[in-house]
């Protein structure tokens, strides 16, 4: 039996939880029509199977027709819901992990304009930043239909055969009801807490009617709105004793803040850059004034800091939510003792931040996840080992290498830079983004443990390439900044990269054209403001930094704004023409229309930075074509089937060739990972 | 003025050195090599000088196997102008060899200083910029912590000497060692990695540098080269008053 | 077969290193030892009491005054004739001047020899210690620095003849401008008996101060830290200890919150004693500590402070 903090068994009430390591409730937005099939099933058996303690099902569940998904939830509100989620628990059962749902209705924190088209409700008609939608003011037979239908829905999962429930209250209904800024009711359910909580108890009531007393019901809430005139501390452990002392519920599961805007959302959630476990210790204080068993997850992503938050008796279950994402392993490698190879979590929000933006979460650097029934966790060995051949050691290169190294192919990576990295190590550049190196870092590790070979300040050319006979090459060399992209005065401006990297030395007051949108666009903003320099970001899209995304966009508006930087959305920079005191900036817009007409200002600066995406660096590429069998080409159909490659176009040649990531075209991180997964993975 | 920096193809920095059994050296192969970080220090430091406008020229100089292209490459990211390889094979090339053929290269380059790192992480040596200076009958500024150059003919530089620091005005030209704290290196970009490919790099033969393979042969012979021995396991302590007791009666270093 | 061992010290007091390289070198036969500065006299008679020095040569100039290596090397060189062996102590002062005689000489320098295997034949470590060269010496005459934490001090039973002699310093090419010394009380890092350091572990500068500084205080130690700690802005740069920073072996090591990077190891692996106190007990520091305390350190380091 190991001493292990972490891989100590816990029981609450007659569930035993084999460690102290769950997977708080987080929404993929994998459900097919609402329903967890297929891939919402193997999402969370993989891990189950990697050893979690226990799977929180849903983000938010919708128990009612009036709480629609602004994205892609489950909807618990169906009796239909019942054979999936019978499966998907007796799945995750057999791999020996408990498994419960959150349930919610979402209050305003939704959109009138989505499913039914029923108006949005809370108990005020305070509108939410985040979803913009004028809710109704709530009345009698709203609050009655909606405890119903909570009730309604606990015993849906119960009959799921499901381990547990919890109720969410942190921006949604519930605490909506609770919160003296979202709640402007009268009577019964409005002015003290104890009306305020009136609507918490009788659902409560109503549920423990339905499904008995030895079913485990737990409460994820905020026990601090950390708003003024919102919920505070206090307001919070009185919540919480409440809670307790209802007898109706089993665990406190603790967040802290608000999440009806961006700022809000991420300070609940923090991503890269920003504090590690910043709520644990507030976990722990109402861990140690309710005696109460406590769940708490918030940027809890490498395993030294969750041991250290069960074995303090912060918390008795640790989350590892956007952790599991990139590692689905994680309790597996703890108890083999391999703590070390396990995949990190580096906070870059791409999961949480593409729900919204792109429909489904994705982790940034496991291409895997949300994929499981296409794509492996684990590589398979290949029956005949190949020699594989990569250039460039950038992350799509290293996860071609490591994919390949996993296969058992022979494997050399040739690097013209004498640190491997490619575009990470120039994003890591700022110190905000400096955990995204852990990409790099652990593909290193990784390729090390599996015998890949590697080159580094080698300009790559066919001689070197030829001399290795390889079997495959892959060609992962990425790209180059593109800033060609004025009619004239190209010359005199200069890339993003050039800021970001050092080469170029801010200027005092700098036009940041930036119509890639990405984080390359705002890094640079960012440095320049820093140095006391006036800065305006000029895009010609609706959105600046539409790339970059709402989460990850607060950290750099945090910063961009207290230094004054001007954001210019709807227009086209032109050209630029030198002038005696610096630069001249032709200014126009897609509204205006080209051609003399199109100039709408004409503006001086001292530097115009260009973000406009990479251009591949093909040229190794269209020099190995004609010797290869494929003469480049990748079958897509073979690609997304998951069969080999077996395009044959030129009979004489010597190897298979291949390209991804920004090589091929200017695309991002996960894009470059996902590419060599899927190409290696059958090769 | 010209600067001069050296640099050698090490082993690389973060790079476990393991002694091969038979103990004719350390293994080589399949390790990454690098620049050697001091000498990536002096090279940052020659760049610097030529942005402060104090030096017109940044030539970078390595003497080593073919290989050393790789490093000279390294240093050209980083901004120097070009690069002079003195590739004497795969033989082992000492100290004393390597100021003889840097005297060499000096006389031909003729720069206002020569900049390269206090000592090459591989073997440890801390001679060559001493030697060369010696050689050439120039002032030296070792362990430098901070150049400044003053006018055509004098620079100052603070040394970081046991103890503390030292300031010490060189007349020029002169050697200068760098240690860690002159700088911190600058990430070499992407672009300019692509660049530097396109930088010259002369390659002059030992004739060409006026000497022969006998003016460059080792003087020293390597025996042999073992592991260091390995420190016997240590023991688990339960509490502070245990640990000071074992400090105090059994180590005997209280 | 006569070795000349040149003195460190500064020109009030003979250092520890001038006795410990003394033991090397009395292993190649006869030691003179050259005293060179300014104003030296208690210096050379504090020499002339080593045990095993068979004469002092003195050489006092103003020239000497801060031993730049330019003017110390011609004044060894114009001494090397009479000599099979030059050695010096791999200080700063001795790892400058030396190689600038050997190369003036023509010979391969044996730097930091950490054993005297035989005449010609020493021990030597690479590779910040994680290897052991042995080489033998082909060269007339050997020029060696000797890392003096490897060798025990001679003793002072001895009164050896002090020979005042003349100065050459040749051309001027350097001048010394100040010297700005550390002031601390502690030991300086590089030869301090005892050293402790922290990592990150501690959390910031305010927590490094807090627990580790008394705790130096009380055993007179010399403070250090790992470059995690140094980059994380916990401790300042010269206090780093690892193949990049200082290069440290101590009589006893005590290392707080240190992980063990493989960096860090190359700077403190040769300590005498290494003790290791960190709360995660998987960190690989342990395995090479004598002494090893799983323990958190801010309850750890006081106790300590005020148990020694």
């Amino acid at each position: 039996m190991s001493n292990d903090p972490l891989l100590q068994p816990y029981k609450i009430k007659n569930l035993t939880l084999r460690n102290r390591i769950i997977m708080t409730a987080h929404e993929p937005a994998y459900p097919e029509d609402g329903m967890p099939k297929g891939r919402y099933r193997a999402y969370h058996v993989e891990r189950a199977k990697g050893g979690v303690a226990m799977t929180m099902t849903a983000g938010s569940a919708a128990v009612s027709k009036d709480s629609p998904p602004v994205f892609n939830n489950l909807l618990v509100y169906k009796d239909e819901v019942v054979p999936w989620m019978k499966d998907l628990t007796d799945a995750v059962h057999e791999q020996g992990a408990a498994i419960m749902i959150q349930l919610t209705h979402l209050g305003r924190r939704t959109r009138w304009d989505k499913g039914n088209w029923l108006p949005v409700v809370s108990p005020s008609h305070h509108r939410e930043a985040a979803h913009r939608a004028f809710p109704k003011k709530m009345e009698d037979w709203d609050i009655e239909r909606i405890i119903r239908d909570y009730a309604d829905a606990a015993e849906r999962m119960k009959a799921s055969g499901m381990d547990g429930i919890e109720l969410q209250a942190y921006g949604h209904l519930m605490d909506q009801f609770w919160s003296p800024l979202t709640n402007e009711l009268d009577g019964p359910y409005g002015g003290s807490l104890d009306n305020r909580l009136r609507f918490t108890f009788d659902v409560l009531t109503e549920i423990r009617k339905r499904v008995g007393p030895d079913f485990i019901v737990g409460m994820r809430y905020t026990g601090d709105e950390m708003l003024p005139n919102g919920l505070n501390r206090e307001d919070g452990l009185e919540i919480s004793r409440r809670l307790r002392d209802s007898g109706m519920v089993d665990f406190l599961n603790v967040v802290r803040g608000h999440i009806d805007t961006d700022a809000g959302l991420t300070d609940t959630i923090p991503i890269q850059g920003m504090q590690n476990n910043p709520h644990l210790d507030f976990a722990g204080e109402i861990r140690a004034a309710t005696d109460f068993p406590v769940f708490h997850a918030a940027k809890i992503s490498d395993v030294a800091t969750a041991r250290h938050a069960v074995a303090s008796g912060k918390v008795d279950l640790v989350g590892m939510t956007r952790a599991h994402m990139t590692d689905p392993h994680i309790v597996r490698k703890i108890i083999e003792k391999r703590e070390d190879e396990i995949r990190p979590c580096v906070g870059a929000n791409y999961c949480l931040d593409r729900i919204y933006q792109g429909g489904s979460a994705y982790c940034i650097h496991n291409a895997a996840t949300g994929r499981e029934e296409t794509m492996p966790h684990e590589i398979a060995k290949a029956e005949t080992r190949k020699k594989v051949v990569i250039v460039g050691a950038g992350p799509g290169g290293l996860e071609a290498a490591r994919v390949a190294g996993e296969r058992g192919h022979e494997v050399v990576v040739f690097e013209a830079a004498n640190q491997p990295g490619g575009q990470i190590r120039l994003t890591s550049q700022s110190e905000r983004r400096r955990e995204m190196i852990s990409i790099i870092d652990w593909r290193m590790a990784q390729c090390e443990r599996l015998g890949v070979r590697f080159q580094f300040n080698t300009y790559a050319e066919s001689e070197e390439i030829e001399a290795e006979k390889p079997d495959v090459v892959v060609i992962a060399t990425g790209g180059l900044p593109h800033t060609e992209v004025l009619t004239q005065g190209n010359e005199h401006v200069i890339s993003a990269w050039d800021i970001i990297s050092g080469d170029v030395k801010p200027g005092k007051n700098v036009l940041v054209y930036d119509d890639a949108g990405d984080h390359s666009g705002l890094q640079a903003a960012e440095v320049i403001a820093k140095t006391g320099a006036k800065v305006e970001i000029i895009t010609p899209d609706r959105a600046f930094a539409p790339e970059v995304m709402a989460m990850n966009l607060v950290p750099y508006m945090r910063t961009l704004q207290r230094l004054d930087t001007r954001f210019t959305v709807t227009y086209r920079l032109q050209a630029v023409e030198k002038t005696a005191t610096g630069l001249k900036a032709l200014i126009g817009s897609d509204y205006l229309g080209s051609g003399g007409g199109g100039v709408a200002q004409e503006r001086e600066f001292d530097q115009v930075v260009v973000n406009h995406g990479v251009i591949p660096m093909d040229d190794l590429y269209f020099d190995l074509k004609p010797q290869s069998f494929n003469l480049g080409e990748v079958s897509h159909d073979q690609l997304i089937n998951g069969t080999p490659q077996s395009v044959e176009r030129n009979p004489e040649g010597k190897y298979q060739l291949f390209r991804i990531g920004d090589a091929v075209s200017a695309r991002n991180t996960h894009a470059a990972i996902y590419d060599a997964l899927r190409l290696m993975k059958d090769i | 003025m010209k600067v001069l920096a050296a640099v050698k193809r090490v082993v690389d920095y973060n790079v476990k050195v393991r002694v091969k059994s038979d103990g004719s050296g350390v293994e080589l192969n399949n390790v990454k090599m690098s620049i050697n970080p001091f000498d990536e220090i002096a090279v940052e430091e020659a760049i610097r000088l030529k942005e402060a406008g104090n030096a017109s020229e940044v030539v970078v100089v390595s003497i080593g196997s073919s290989k050393s292209e790789e490093t000279l490459r390294s240093a050209l990211a980083m901004g120097a102008d070009r690069g002079v390889l003195v590739d004497t094979g795969d033989t082992n090339i000492e100290p004393l060899a390597v100021a003889k053929l840097l005297k060499k290269v000096v006389e031909q380059e003729d720069p206002g200083l020569v900049i390269l790192g206090k000592q090459a992480i591989d073997d440890d040596c801390n001679q060559t910029g001493q030697m060369l200076a010696a050689l050439l009958g120039w002032a030296q500024g070792t362990f430098a912590s901070d150049v400044e150059v003053v006018n055509a003919t004098s620079a100052k530089v603070t040394r970081e000497v046991d103890g503390g620091l030292q300031k010490v005005l060189l007349k020029l030209p002169a050697v200068v060692t760098s240690d860690l704290r002159l700088n911190e290196p600058r990430y070499a970009s992407l672009p300019n990695i692509m660049k530097a490919k396109k930088k010259p790099v002369a390659k002059p033969t030992l004739a060409d540098l006026g000497l022969s393979e006998a003016d460059i042969a080792p003087r020293l012979e390597v025996i042999e080269t073992r592991a260091p021995e390995t420190r016997s396991a240590g023991i688990k302590v339960a509490s502070v008053t245990e640990l000071v007791e074992k400090l105090k009666h059994e180590a005997g270093v209280l | 077969m006569t070795t000349l061992l040149i003195a460190d010290h500064d020109n009030t007091r003979l250092s520890s290193h001038t006795a410990k390289a003394l033991t090397a070198s009395s292993k190649l036969g006869e030691v003179h030892l050259l005293v060179a500065g300014h104003n030296i006299s208690a210096v050379a008679n504090e020499a002339a009491q080593l045990t095993g020095v068979s004469k002092v040569l003195l050489v006092d100039h103003p020239e000497l005054n801060h031993q730049l290596a330019e003017s110390m090397a011609s004044t060894i060189l114009a001494l090397a004739k009479d000599y099979s062996a030059i050695v010096a102590a791999a200080t700063t002062t001795g790892k400058s001047i030396l190689p600038r005689v050997a190369a003036q000489l023509d010979v391969m320098q044996l730097s930091e020899i950490i054993e005297v295997v035989s005449e010609d034949t020493f021990k030597r470590p690479i590779y910040a210690g994680n290897a052991i060269q042995t080489v033998r010496s082909r060269d007339a005459v050997k020029v060696i620095t000797v890392r003096t934490a490897s060798f025990d001090s001679a003793a002072m039973t001895g009164s050896a003849p002090i020979e005042p002699i003349d100065a050459v310093t040749g051309e001027k090419r350097s001048a010394h401008l100040a010297d700005q010394l550390s002031t601390s009380d502690r030991p300086e890092l590089a030869s301090a008996k005892i050293v402790i350091s922290g990592g990150r572990a501690l959390g910031s500068a305010e927590k490094f101060n807090e627990v580790i500084l008394p705790v130096a205080d009380k055993l007179g130690a010399a403070v250090g830290a790992s470059r995690a700690a140094v980059d994380s802005g916990y401790a300042p740069n010269d206090w780093q200890v690892g193949q990049t920073g200082k290069v440290v072996s101590p009589e006893l090591y005590i290392a707080c919150g240190i992980s063990g990077a493989i960096q860090h190891l190359a700077g403190m692996k040769d300590s005498k004693v290494i003790v290791a106190i960190n709360s995660d007990e998987e960190a690989p520091i342990f395995q090479l500590a004598d002494y090893q305390l799983v323990a958190d350190l801010f309850e750890a380091l006081p106790e300590l402070e005020r148990s020694l």
